[in-house]
């Protein structure tokens, strides 16, 4: 048993305690499948766990780490306690960055839950027309964002672009989509609904879907309106899911960064500056890789309390059988 | 009178597979009618055209005399309670309860009177504020009932309410129904494919198959006097005993038009009767004691019959002697249809 353990845990002279313990395990089969059946879960679950570890838990130990150091990530890292969190606590430009990342989340959110529910109650019925759209709807989801913000950034154009071709039509002036400071953050959201529409109708659709028709029979007989109905019983019924969507959407609104940085990077005027954009320059451009790591660590309690936020709630409240 | 009517209705879902075929139907007002029938018959298909959940593809389906097209099921006088409760899981007993209420806008006052009401007769008080799924099956049915009854129905739909529940409930709950039924003496439509259901609860019994009606009447006058092979064997436990009238002697002088010869279980008697009969040889296969009678499953020349027997001091075994009293026969012709006419030829 003692030679079995050691076995395990040392990883020198391998040979010898192998063979030893092999021995062992002739003379006794019984502790040594005993052990051998308690390590081998472990032995399974090991290299999953290495990769967990290297690539996620590791990194994120180090981003704290580094938040606390004056780094450009070849010279010498400098501690320097919280000054990087004390420089971007009073630096108005990340309240300007942070209150962007808001905005975004505030206009993206309720947007994309409200008008995929409407396009869902009207999908809801399972014909083939309807699965149809459906899958048409869904498409944007599949193609790499990189491609819609090109296409967009085409339509939004201010001269040759499509959007303001059709304005010019009805006599209307041309817009600055991407390049006017009170539009662009719109634009992009624009962009962001259009891209994730999809994907929340496919999932609040198979909610409807979900919800057993006579309920709905029961609401006729209970001489409830189509509002009441579903006011009273829709809505109540599709908390569970549209919670999920609107916390992911939260959470997804924190990291926006490609349409940021592909059809604005970040501008006019840092008018579409978010967090993780300013962070990417923090870290990638200007190499102040210490206060975009406590960038890093400010973005990471925001997801990681709304993830708290999500599964509390999941289990007290919004579940209803 | 008529309280609901079915002219000549008829249900398809698809065309050409008609469900239900020029159904003629009379509910009197005030009774206690069940839609009895095997699985798949269209019954709940019947139940639901007159909630108006399900479209009449043909005819005419009436309430108080008034044509019910384009009538909405909210606005028919009816409350329904179906097979899975349909209890609406967001919101608590309460606000179940209510829901109907608010929604015909009764006032705040009249409806806490009536929600007081019902939770009492009910037995649901204590239970108000909670949510469904911390409800016990024979609560939530209760739920289900008191959301019907709460709002004073002309009509109270059924759809077997009480399938899901177990045995000792189901008689209890069965027993609570006819008495309710007694106090509110509106009318009840209950769907169920239980025979033994239908006779304990109806006043009233509709017997379908296949969408058509094979017989209906009281209680009695479908158990005593079967209009067809079908109605004889689908009621009663055990049902009818059936033989091929080709099988049987010449000297049981059967009708000539006769196909199948029925009688009940306990007709079969282990002594011959005063009135004329048939005497037949039998050997006992099983015995079943059920307390008050004793149930024997035997085998004849003629085919299996079962015998029920009230005198349980009386143990037969082998073979035995058995008389059959010529009264009590019913005789079917080749489509199965009750011969009523050899009546006056005895
Ligand atoms: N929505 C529907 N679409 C197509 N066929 C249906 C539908 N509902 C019921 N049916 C068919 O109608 C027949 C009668 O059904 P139903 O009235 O539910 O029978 P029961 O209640 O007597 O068991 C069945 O054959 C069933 O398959
Ligand atoms: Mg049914």
């Amino acid at each position: 048993m003692e030679i079995a353990e050691k076995a395990v845990f040392t990883g020198m002279e391998r040979p010898r305690f192998k063979l030893k313990s092999r021995m062992k395990a002739k003379a006794d089969p019984g502790t040594g499948a005993k052990v051998w059946q308690k390590t081998l879960p472990y032995c399974m679950v090991l290299p999953a766990m290495l990769i967990f570890g290297v690539f996620v838990i590791y990194p994120v130990f180090y981003m704290v780490y580094v938040s606390f150091f004056d780094w450009n990530m070849i010279a010498d890292m400098e501690f320097i306690g919280i000054e990087n969190y004390i420089d971007m606590f009073t630096d108005k430009d990340f309240w300007l960055v942070l209150g962007n990342t808001f905005q975004f989340m505030l206009m993206m959110v309720p947007a994309s839950i409200i008008l995929s529910l409407l396009i869902a109650l009207y999908l809801k019925k399972n014909t083939r027309i309807n699965r149809w759209i459906q899958n048409i709807m869904f498409m944007p989801n599949i193609v790499s964002l990189v491609s819609i913000s090109f296409i967009w950034m085409w339509m939004m154009d201010e001269n040759r672009g499509l959007f303001n071709y059709v304005l010019s039509l009805f006599n209307i002036s041309p817009v600055n989509w991407l390049g006017d400071p009170d539009v662009a953050m719109f634009s992009l959201v624009l962009v962001n609904i259009w891209k994730s529409l999809g994907y929340y109708v496919l999932i609040i659709v198979a909610a409807l879907q979900g919800i057993p028709g006579y309920l709905y029979e029961a609401a006729a007989l209970d001489k409830s309106k189509p509002i009441t109905t579903f006011f009273k019983i829709t809505l109540p019924m599709l908390s569970p899911t549209l919670f999920f969507l609107v916390l992911t959407g939260i959470i997804g609104s924190f990291k926006t960064f490609e349409s940021v940085s592909l059809m604005t990077a970040g501008g006019p005027a840092d008018s579409t500056n978010t967090l993780v954009y300013e962070l990417y320059q923090q870290g990638f451009v200007y190499y102040n890789t210490g206060y975009a790591s406590a960038m890093g660590v400010v973005l990471m309690v925001l997801v990681g309390a709304m993830t708290l936020v999500y599964f509390t709630v999941l289990q007290k409240k919004v579940h209803y059988q | 009178m008529k309280k609901i009517e079915l002219e000549q209705v008829s249900k398809f879902y698809e065309k050409d597979v008609p469900i239900i075929e020029d159904l003629d139907l009379g509910i009197e007002e005030g009774s206690f009618t069940i839609l009895l029938g095997p699985s798949g018959c269209g019954k709940s298909t019947t139940l639901r055209m007159i909630a108006g959940l399900e479209e009449v593809s043909g005819g005419t389906l009436k309430i108080d005399g008034r044509d019910m097209k384009n009538v909405q099921p909210g606005d028919r006088d009816i409350a329904m309670v179906f097979q899975n409760y349909a209890i609406y899981p967001t919101m608590t007993v309460r606000e179940n309860i209510e829901f109907g209420l608010k929604n015909a806008k009764i006032p705040k006052a009249e409806r806490r009177k009536r929600i007081e009401e019902i939770g009492g007769i009910t037995g649901l008080t204590e239970y108000m504020n909670r949510k469904p799924n911390a409800l016990s099956g024979g609560q939530r049915q209760r739920v289900a009932l008191a959301r019907a009854m709460v709002k004073n129905p002309q009509v109270f739909l059924m759809d077997e309410p009480l399938s899901n529940l177990d045995a000792k409930l189901r008689t209890q709950l069965r027993t609570e129904l006819i008495e309710l039924h007694q106090k509110l003496k509106s009318t009840f439509v209950y769907v169920t494919h239980d025979q033994v259901e239908a006779m304990s609860m109806g006043t009233h019994i509709v017997l379908m198959r296949d969408g058509k009606v094979m017989q209906q009447g009281t209680p009695e006058e479908i158990y005593d006097d079967p209009d067809n092979v079908f109605t004889a064997k689908f009621i009663g436990t055990p049902p009818m005993n059936v033989f091929r009238a080709e099988a049987c002697p010449k000297s049981w002088k059967i009708p000539e038009q006769a196909h199948y010869i029925g009688f009940r279980p306990e007709h079969v008697r282990f002594f011959r009767p005063e009135t004329e009969s048939i005497e037949l040889e039998g050997r006992i296969i099983t015995r079943e004691m059920l307390g008050a009678e004793i149930l024997y499953k035997l085998d004849t020349p003629y085919g299996f019959l079962q015998a029920r027997d009230y005198h349980t001091a009386d143990k037969h075994e082998g073979n035995v002697r058995l008389w059959l009293s010529r009264g009590e026969l019913c005789f079917f012709d080749s489509q199965e249809n009750r011969i009523r006419s050899h009546m006056e030829e005895y």
